[in-house]
Order: structure tokens, then C-alpha cells, then sequence
């Protein structure tokens, strides 16, 4: 049989090929009933949480340094800025639970202050896309609107304030958080900036040995036994195990460490202004033992590389 | 989801061959018919939704909260529209957790911007009640006053369970202080109602997550995430871009974010028009999925220009404004007849034959 444009033969080879090329572009689209989620899980009843009181949130706040404290004794001590010391802004998408969003938005946030303190405009954008990203999953985001973002940025050079405004719009968070029974939430995000300006200093001091430095890490072990003791109100819900226990690792790796503190005689003087304030003259005498601060370096790499997901 | 794809761009396939038919058939010379081309894609194209935001169009043409009439009229909208809204919703993994994140959405919404605008105009108007009633204070109490009574009626509606007995009073001739404290009484109330459903949207959702991840592990999720979920779609479907959060407009108050876990207005009866990315389409009482209206919405187009190709009534309009031109020139009709029969119908046949001629 000639094979003519008329013919059947051609006609029926058409009409096969075409419907060949046609089922050949079926996507992957196969039935995942995988993908169910069971009616059990969907309608078993919700447990509330304990929360902790907002005095006690309020001090932890106070007790963990703030990364812009800290960023500022980096930058005071001369070292310069390093891009390895960051969170990689792509990261954000391993994070998918609450625990992980918020315990790394407080990552996020401690280089933040770190960045800002350099100036590095250009890295600022990613990571506040990032961490606008972050909020909104975590449904708090009207507490990053531009408004407070220009004030911190354009409070550059004076810490107080740029101390005040990070602070403030904290509080103003947690109190949200803590009405919607979400105060683990904020917990988590102290940690994470905690772990993360703990980070950015240690990396410094293994290079940079100044005496300040290392008597900042070696305060931090106060503020670490306040924060096990607020994560472990929440030792059942899901995550937090895992991270007490990282936590528990590094503060034995401060166990040796010794911070002794002499009360002064307070006394009255005039500062650069001309005002008269206050001056305690506690005398703190830390000490370090040989290759301790190596250990505490060593330990928070690996539990700070844990918790970003590296 | 291939099936539903295919669908809806043969759907817009089909119904541009219609467009191009009629075209074809009204006009008797190509460079007439290739210069119109643009000036028939480029409005599809622009009102089509995807280059910018309605909002961003003039006043005069666009609608607050709804998609503008002039561009309810282009294809192009109602299919992307459908391919948008179907991809985000109805994806392998989306489609578990679709439901949880509306609710979510909903309550999260009210909670930080749609009740603490309730309570400012409600500040608003007691700040009055100690200054002197000028005209003016007078108008402006009015619009508030419409816009806590629609509003509150629209709750009372939808937030079940939650009273409020001196809704009748909200007008300016019974509103008074005792109406003010039960108002923001019943506010408060909605508040917890709406932080409520939060809260418990928020852990089933936690909890959804939390199995899924204990199941299969969190590098599965991770890899079902990257297959099924496109991140573009989803930014531009929940608008997060968009300043406006909330919009007080003629007496009602507009949700600009997360459009598609919004539902559209069902006030009106017979109106289909929903804003851009409603998750469904409501019509005379129902509400339909919006994949589906929408390529209903491109059929009935279809079916408008079969109708206008086989009846040539746009050939016949065309025709009818050569003759309203000659009639204002006063030629006779018999001259019209000979001008038209001089006129080639098919300029390229001519051109053909002049090749021909040639060889």
C-alpha cells in the first residue's frame, strides 16, 4: 500500500503518533495517597501549653547579651568583618517546623545586629528578606514593617537606641506571642540569638585573643543557666529535647570555668556629659583554664552548626 | 494536575482561534489585519493581571477589592487566574494543608488588622461625643457608623456564637455611650472568638507538619516540597508585597493580603465579581470552584464569538460604518454599489497573479 496522504494507513499512523506524543507529555503526576494525612491526627483535641510569665521572659532578655553588644566588642577589638562567620540566607527552606522557623529567626536576627554594626548594606537585604520570610510563616509579621527597619538602620551609630528599638519591638512580639499561647516562640528566638552571638564570638576569639572578649564568653555561662531553665518548661513539646540537650553539652564545657565577684563600694561620678551617676566598682575576676576556651569554641561550632542545618 | 493544565490553555487556544476567525472574516486586507493584531493582544496582556496589580490602575477604571470590568472582559485574566489559584491550592501536597492555612489566614487577619480598625473608628466617633456636633463631625460619624453596622452584621453572620444585642442601635440617632461600651464589649469578645481559631488552626497545622515529618522524615518533606509547591506562586497568589493590608472603602472594610484564602463577597446576588485569586466563585447562592467557572467563563466566550463569526456581525458592523461615512458625504446609492464592487475583496490573489504574470 503506497503510504499517500488519503490513505487509511496514513490516517491511522497520524492519529497513533499524535496520541503517542500526547501521553508522552504526562507529567510525574502519580496518585501519592501517601500524602494523606489520617483523620486522627487532623481532629485529636488541642492541649494548651504552659507558659512562662512575661518577668521572666523580660529577664532573659536581659540577662542574654545582645548581639549588638557583642557586635559591638568585635568590632571595637579591631577584627574585621568575615561573611563565614553568617548564616547562609538559603538555608531558610530546610526550615519547616515552628521550632526550627523560630530558633532561627533568632539565628537570623544575631547577624542582623552583626551586619549592621559593619555596614554591609548589600548582605542586609538578604537576610531581611529572609527573616521577613520567617515572620510571616510564623505569623508575626506585622512586627517587621519597614518602619522599624529604617529606624534601625538609620540609628547606626548610636547602640543605645539601636539597643531600645531591638528591644522594644521584642517585647511588643512576645506579648503577642504570649496571647496567642505561642510564648515558646520567643523562647526559642532568644536561643537562637544566644547560640548565634555566642558563635560570632567565639570564632573571633580563636583568632583575635583579647582579654575582653574572653571574659564575655566566659559571662555567658550565667546567661546559658537561665535559658536551660526556661527551655526546660517545655521539655515535651517536640524539638526541645534535642536542644536542651545541646545546650546541657556546651554549659559543661563552661562547668570549669570560675567568675568571682567582689561588691565595691558604690560611688558618685561625672560622666562625659557632665551628670552625675552612679559607678559600682564590683570587681569581677574570671578566670579560664589552659585549652578551655578551645573546648567551648570547639562545642559551639558543632551545636550551632546542629541547629542552622548546615 | 496535567489534565487540568492542558485543559484550561486549550481552552484559551480555542477561544483565540475564534478571535482571530472573526478578525479574519471582518477585515479584507492583511496589513489591515497585522496591524490590529497588537492593538487586540497588548490589553489582553496588560489587563491580563500578571504584569501589575490592579490597584495600580486608575480610579476611574478599576473597582476597590475586585477585579476591574475592563479587565473581567480579557481571557487572558480568567485563565490565569484558574492555572494560579488550581496550581496553589490543589497541588499534591498543598491540597492537605489548603483548608488549616485559610482558617489560619482568616483569624490571624481579623485578629491584627480588620478588629483593631473596628476599635479605632469606634474611638473615633467617642472622641466626638465631647466636641460640638458640626455638620461635619455629622457625616463623619454617619460613614463610621455604616461601616461598624456592615461589618458587625457580616460577623454576626459568620463568627457564630458570638452576640451582640444592640446592633439595631448602630445609627446616629440611638448611637450613645452605653451603645459604645457594649460595641466594644462585643469587639472585645470578638477578639477572643478570633484568637481562639487561631490558636487551634495554628497547632492542627503544627501537628499536620509534625506527622508528616515523623512519617517520612524531613528530607521527603523537603523533596515533595520542591516537586509540588512553587514559591513564585505562592508569593504572588497571597500578595505579600502589598502594603495596604487592609482598606476602608464606602462603608466596607477590604482585605488586600492573602486573596486566596479569602472568600469572595456573597452580598451581592446575581455578581460573580470576585477580587483577583478568590479560591472560589460565587453565583446566585452557590459557590464553584474557580478552576472550573473560570474555563466555564472562556467557553461562554467561546460560544459569543462562534455566535458573532456565524452570523458575520462583525463583518456586518464594519460594513455598516463604511456606509454611515458615505451617507454623510451625500453620495447616491448607486454610486456607493459601483465603489463597492471596485474594491477588491482579497488583495492577495491579485498579488499572486502579478507573480504568476511574471514567471
Amino acid at each position: 500500500m503506497k503510504l499517500t496522504a488519503n490513505s487509511v494507513l496514513f490516517k491511522v499512523i497520524y492519529v497513533l503518533f499524535s496520541v503517542l506524543i500526547l501521553s508522552a507529555c504526562s507529567g510525574g503526576g502519580e496518585e501519592d495517597s501517601t500524602l494523606e494525612i489520617p483523620d486522627s491526627v487532623k481532629n485529636a483535641p488541642t492541649q494548651k501549653m504552659k507558659q512562662v510569665g512575661q518577668a521572666v521572659i523580660d529577664d532573659l532578655v536581659q540577662n542574654v547579651s545582645s548581639p549588638i553588644e557583642m557586635a559591638a566588642l568585635i568590632k571595637k577589638a579591631g577584627v574585621p568583618f568575615s561573611k563565614d562567620y553568617l548564616s547562609d540566607p538559603d538555608l531558610v527552606d530546610k526550615y519547616n517546623s515552628t521550632f526550627d522557623k523560630a530558633l532561627n529567626l533568632g539565628v537570623y536576627g544575631a547577624d542582623l545586629g552583626y551586619l549592621n554594626m559593619y555596614n554591609k548594606t548589600s548582605l542586609i537585604i538578604n537576610h531581611i528578606t529572609t527573616i521577613k520570610k520567617l515572620t510571616e510563616a510564623l505569623k508575626i509579621g506585622q512586627f517587621f514593617d519597614f518602619s522599624t527597619l529604617k529606624r534601625l538602620a538609620s540609628n547606626n551609630e548610636n547602640l543605645d537606641s539601636l539597643m531600645y528599638i531591638s528591644t522594644s519591638s521584642f517585647n511588643k512580639m512576645d506579648r503577642y506571642l504570649r496571647e496567642s499561647n505561642r510564648s515558646n516562640a520567643s523562647t526559642l528566638m532568644v536561643a537562637g540569638v544566644w547560640i548565634e552571638g555566642l558563635f560570632l564570638a567565639t570564632q573571633v576569639a580563636d583568632k583575635v585573643k583579647t582579654k575582653e572578649i574572653n571574659e564575655r564568653i566566659a559571662e555567658q555561662k550565667i546567661s546559658l543557666n537561665d535559658l536551660i531553665i526556661v527551655l526546660k518548661v517545655y521539655n515535651n513539646e517536640p524539638g526541645f529535647g534535642e536542644l536542651i540537650g545541646y545546650f546541657e553539652e556546651i554549659k559543661s564545657a563552661f562547668d570549669p570555668i570560675k567568675i568571682a565577684v567582689e561588691m565595691g563600694e558604690p560611688e558618685m561620678i561625672e560622666n562625659d556629659k557632665g551628670e552625675l551617676i552612679i559607678k559600682q566598682n564590683d570587681k569581677q575576676t574570671v578566670t579560664i583554664p589552659e585549652g578551655q576556651m578551645e573546648k567551648i569554641i570547639e562545642v559551639t561550632a558543632r551545636v550551632r552548626n546542629l541547629v542552622i542545618k548546615k | 494536575m496535567f489534565f487540568e493544565f492542558w485543559f484550561c490553555l486549550f481552552s484559551t487556544f480555542i477561544l483565540a482561534g475564534m478571535i482571530g476567525l472573526n478578525i479574519s472574516q471582518s477585515f479584507n486586507s492583511a496589513v489591515t489585519i497585522y496591524i490590529l493584531i497588537p492593538i487586540v493582544m497588548i490589553p489582553m496582556m496588560a489587563l491580563g493581571g500578571a504584569m501589575f496589580t490592579f490597584d495600580k490602575l486608575n480610579r476611574s477604571i478599576s473597582s476597590v477589592g475586585k477585579v476591574p470590568i475592563i479587565a473581567e472582559l480579557m481571557p487572558s485574566k480568567w485563565a490565569y487566574e484558574a492555572l494560579m489559584v488550581h496550581q496553589f491550592k490543589n497541588n499534591e501536597l498543598s491540597k492537605n494543608f489548603y483548608k488549616i492555612e485559610k482558617l489560619e489566614s482568616d483569624a490571624d487577619f481579623k485578629k491584627v488588622y480588620y478588629i483593631p480598625t473596628l476599635i479605632e473608628e469606634l474611638d473615633n466617633i467617642e472622641k466626638t461625643f465631647t466636641e460640638k456636633k458640626t455638620d461635619s463631625i455629622e457625616i463623619e460619624n454617619n460613614s463610621r457608623l455604616k461601616l461598624l453596622s456592615n461589618e458587625i452584621g457580616i460577623q454576626l453572620r459568620k463568627a457564630k456564637g458570638v452576640e451582640f444585642e444592640f446592633y439595631n442601635k448602630l445609627n446616629t440617632k440611638d448611637f450613645d455611650e452605653v451603645v459604645a461600651f457594649e460595641t466594644r464589649q462585643y469587639l472585645d469578645r470578638l477578639n477572643e472568638y478570633y484568637t481562639e481559631q487561631f490558636q487551634s488552626a495554628y497547632e492542627i497545622k503544627e501537628r499536620n507538619l509534625q506527622f508528616y515529618i515523623e512519617k517520612y522524615g524531613e528530607n521527603f518533606y523537603n523533596q515533595q516540597k520542591n516537586k509540588f509547591q512553587n514559591e513564585s506562586i505562592g508569593e504572588i497568589v497571597k500578595n505579600i508585597y502589598e502594603k495596604n493590608k487592609i482598606l476602608v472603602y464606602d462603608g466596607r472594610i477590604i482585605q488586600q493580603i492573602d486573596p486566596v484564602f479569602l472568600d469572595p463577597d456573597d452580598t451581592g446576588k446575581i455578581g460573580f465579581r470576585s477580587h483577583l485569586f478568590s479560591p472560589k466563585k460565587y453565583f446566585m447562592g452557590v459557590y464553584y470552584e474557580t478552576f472550573w467557572f473560570n474555563i466555564v467563563i472562556l467557553w461562554i466566550f467561546t460560544l459569543l464569538f462562534y455566535i458573532l463569526l456565524y452570523f458575520e456581525l462583525l463583518l456586518k458592523m464594519i460594513e455598516g460604518f463604511g456606509t454611515v461615512s458615505m451617507f454623510f458625504s451625500k453620495i447616491s446609492s448607486e454610486k456607493l454599489a459601483k465603489i463597492k464592487k471596485s474594491i477588491p475583496k482579497i488583495a492577495i490573489p491579485k498579488a499572486l497573479n502579478l507573480l504568476k504574470k511574471k514567471k
